[in-house]
């Protein structure tokens, strides 16, 4: 443990070297267009490539011309590296003239108040028949040679995602539609390893299962696919006294209770309800924050299998 | 088998049938299919009776000719023991339809199918999930506009209940520029992680009780997405339809927030209150940040985790336990195409209450991985992984790495992939030590068309003191084919789930 933690207060050391460059560029112009409206009335004195000739913005010295501290103020501006589009599908020079409005303004929006591309506007003309991003039926390769991925998908991700996917799942159905979250949340019996868990995770499982890494159910059905598999494996049990399993640990089921209540999920991937019933009918099971009325005053049919009509309380 | 191989034909039948869009004026189609041949090896329960084992010296423990053996209390009881089990080999074969019909003249409205046809070519009784043979996870149609989105049929719920199946429909309705949202859904609900109902005998393998009738589905609340400051609220409720009374299934409300404060800032989090059990669930919140070059990324957090049980089952009553993690990782890109990335957690249940007569039982652990990946060199991809967890129960060791080579000829991949791993189990002489290689081809021949094979060795030590212990390895093979229709420029050739594999990903 001390050398892990060493290990990884080592790599926060050199992170914070900040040695490495960026993978790719996050940042957006802000040029206010609308101020500048009466002084530039063609988008190409700025934007040449928009024509096939020149870079797609302009250079510092062409905005120091009027913002050199005198006729106004310096500004800090420097072109955009790349100034790749967000639809690297597109093309100005191949694109079929078109006015820039038709495309960079939003319908009614003053002169000069522009912003990036309008899709709606692209999907008006392009045959798409859903709102943007309502994929599939917004083909993405129309104006996207690959989907762009968003500034938050980096690192773990993957593991991070659940938290922002639940705060604001309209986001991510900006690009995802439910069948995507099924491709890894429901997995098919014969997807090849690795997807999700880890190649050989049929051997490792049994170690993340217990200690209750992540909810196992949340994807698999514990019925279908614990108990199931566990009772051709020969392990499920329907009597409590055969716990050869438990083999490194005599008289294991007379004292479980602590690991019982810390993995209940691992072992009810092997015992029944009737095992377990069958000495807690007469050994109290109830232990820490056991809201014995809150249960019994929604459902009290399980409480029934060891009180019987006697249920403490009485039926609600 | 013959029975199988109908099963198959009449699978693969209706996937065609499905797949053909004779009305739809815009269609997308993915069929996937995967066969695995897998073996593994159980254990068969076998007993004697207590006068004939003898105890073991250094152990403390029961044994019988060279079996540990566990005994009932009293000398007439009789003692159990497993010995090693027949290999069950297994071969299932799945095919996964995922379709989306669109263009009906209704800006908005389309229709989606996402089903399965599956079958255990070898023995039906041994691979999970193949059965029944046809299993319908969604089909549903839906209209959006920007102010409302309804859903009619089957589909899942997706928040932090995890996925709720319904049959029924769902209502979202967006406000001030859809940056609040307020939606319900109702119908019956499916059984949970399975696209089956409760009353399914496939989900109920060990023949419990299960209810007889399945469950009323009712949820519904309202979310926002404000400048940087987005967040869930959800209620959550399931009722016993054979219940005059109403008794309920589930009653759970949940609550996420997300905040994207400026400078590369996140905080998640998010709480599941169990009404129905009156306890708080699972809740975490994290602390992220991204340096403004990206080469870092890090988190820090808490979280806890408190499994839930229906509401119609017994476990409940017999208090499972939460415990309480504080976890981080961090991602660094120094260099092009290098990422190094280490993760740990440090975690701690609550106090069980429970008498431990062994002294024995932990209640604490850590788990950790560190990991790097290069692709800086033209063509090659390198990924290798170590992790460890040291836990209340259960202890694994594994070092996983692997080697992608994009062949010129494009759309051809070629991966080598070795792992090893270790893993102790606590109560149990159990210890396992597995090696595995595989070798896997990922080829693109048609942009519509993805085919993959992969051969893998495995070997596994099954360490024990006793005479339980065996060795024994095999071959593994996966064979997988991902098929394309559709009326649009796009070709999602690739699954999803399959981008995950690193392999996969430069395939693409």
């Amino acid at each position: 443990m001390k050398t892990m933690m060493m290990l990884a207060a080592g790599l926060v050391f050199l992170a914070a070297a900040g040695t490495g460059p960026a993978p790719e560029l996050g940042s957006q112009e802000q040029f206010p267009h609308e101020r500048h409206a009466a002084l530039f009335t063609d988008c190409a004195m700025c934007h040449a490539s928009v024509t096939g000739q020149g870079a797609l913005y302009p250079d510092a010295s062409f905005c120091a011309g009027c913002h050199n501290g005198q006729v106004q103020p310096a500004v800090d501006y420097q072109p955009p590296a790349g100034g790749a589009y967000a639809a690297d599908n597109f093309s100005h020079a191949t694109h079929p003239p078109t006015p820039c409005a038709s495309c960079h303004q939003a319908a009614g929006a003053p002169a000069m108040a522009v912003e990036r591309a309008v899709v709606d506007n692209c999907l008006s003309c392009h045959g798409v028949d859903a709102p943007h991003q309502s994929a599939p039926e917004s083909p993405c390769s129309v104006c996207h040679a690959q989907a762009p991925q968003p500034a938050s998908h980096i690192g773990a991700w993957v593991e991070e995602h659940a938290g922002p996917a639940s705060s604001a799942p309209e986001t991510c159905a900006n690009c995802h539609v439910r069948a995507d979250c099924l491709a890894c949340h429901r997995p098919g019996a014969a997807d090849p390893a690795p997807g999700y868990h880890q190649a050989d995770y049929l051997s490792a499982h049994p170690a993340e299962a217990w200690s209750q890494f992540a909810e196992c159910s949340s994807c698999h059905n514990p019925g279908q696919f614990c108990q199931d598999c566990h009772q051709t494996a020969g392990l499920t049990s329907d009597n409590i006294q055969s716990t050869g399993y438990h083999d490194g640990q005599q008289g294991f089921n007379v004292g479980h209770g602590q690991a019982a209540r810390q993995s209940l999920e691992s072992c009810v991937a092997c015992h029944t309800e009737s095992s377990c019933v069958s000495c807690h009918r007469g050994v109290n099971p109830h232990g820490p924050n056991f809201k014995a009325e809150s249960l019994r005053s929604r459902n009290p049919q399980p409480c029934t299998v060891c009180h019987g009509t006697a249920v403490p309380g009485g039926s609600p | 088998m013959k029975g199988s191989f109908v099963r198959v034909l009449v699978a693969a039948g209706a996937l065609v049938f499905w797949t053909a869009p004779a009305l739809a004026q815009g269609y997308q189609v993915r069929l996937d299919t995967w066969f695995q041949s897998v073996a593994y090896k159980g254990w068969s329960l076998d007993s004697v009776p207590f006068a004939d084992v003898t105890t073991n010296a250094t152990t403390g423990g029961y044994e019988w000719n060279g079996f540990a053996v566990t005994c009932g209390q009293g000398t007439t009881s009789t003692c159990y023991y497993y010995i090693e089990g027949p290999a069950r080999q297994a071969a299932p074969l799945v095919s996964t339809l995922d379709a989306a019909l669109f263009g009906f003249g209704v800006r908005g409205l389309s229709f989606r199918v996402k089903a399965r046809a599956g079958t255990d070519l070898a023995d039906p009784t041994v691979w999970p999930a193949v059965n029944p043979t046809m299993q319908l996870l969604e089909a549903y149609g839906e209209y959006k506009n920007k102010l409302l989105t309804v859903l009619l049929g089957r589909f899942h719920e997706t928040n932090r209940l995890g996925y709720i199946g319904v049959d029924g429909a769902k209502a979202e309705v967006f406000l001030f520029d859809r940056k609040l949202e307020v939606f319900g859904y109702g119908g019956w609900g499916l059984a949970r992680g399975a696209p089956l109902l409760v009353t399914s005998q496939y989900v109920n393998p060990l023949d419990q009780y299960q209810p007889s009738e399945r469950q009323y589905v009712l949820g519904g609340g309202l979310g926002w997405r404000l400048k940087g400051f987005e967040g869930r609220w959800l209620y959550h409720r399931e009722i016993d339809a054979a219940s005059s009374a109403n008794y309920l299934f589930a009653e759970q409300t949940t609550l996420d927030l997300a905040w994207y404060p400026k400078g590369g800032f996140s905080v998640t989090g998010g709480v599941l209150w169990d009404i129905g059990q009156n306890v708080v669930g699972t809740a975490d919140v994290a602390v992220g940040y991204t340096t403004p070059k990206r080469n870092i990324r890090g988190n820090v957090g808490w979280r806890r985790y408190r499994p839930s049980f229906p509401l119609w089952q017994i476990w409940n009553s017999f208090s499972p336990v939460a415990y309480n993690a504080g976890f981080g990782n961090i991602y660094w890109w120094p260099l092009r195409g290098l990422e190094l990335r280490a993760l740990g957690e440090i975690f701690k249940y609550e106090d069980a209450e429970a008498t431990d007569r062994f002294g024995t039982v932990a209640d604490d652990g850590w788990r950790g991985q560190f990991g790097a990946t290069y692709s800086g060199i033209d063509r090659w991809r390198f990924d290798g992984n170590y992790w460890v967890e040291n836990g209340a129960g259960a202890t694994q060791l594994g070092v996983d790495l692997r080697a992608t080579w994009e062949s010129p000829i494009d759309n051809l991949t070629v991966t080598g992939h070795g792992g090893y791993l270790t893993r102790p189990l606590e109560y149990r002489y159990n210890d396992v030590k597995g090696w595995n290689g595989a070798l896997r081809i990922d080829y693109l021949p048609f942009p519509d068309l993805r085919v993959m094979g992969e051969a893998r060795y495995y070997t596994e030590d099954r360490r024990r003191p006793d005479a339980a212990a065996f060795e024994w390895d095999q071959w593994r093979f996966n064979l997988g084919v991902t098929l394309y229709f559709g009326s649009t420029p796009d070709a999602p050739t690739l699954h999803p789930s399959i981008l995950l594999i690193p392999e996969a990903r430069s395939a693409k």
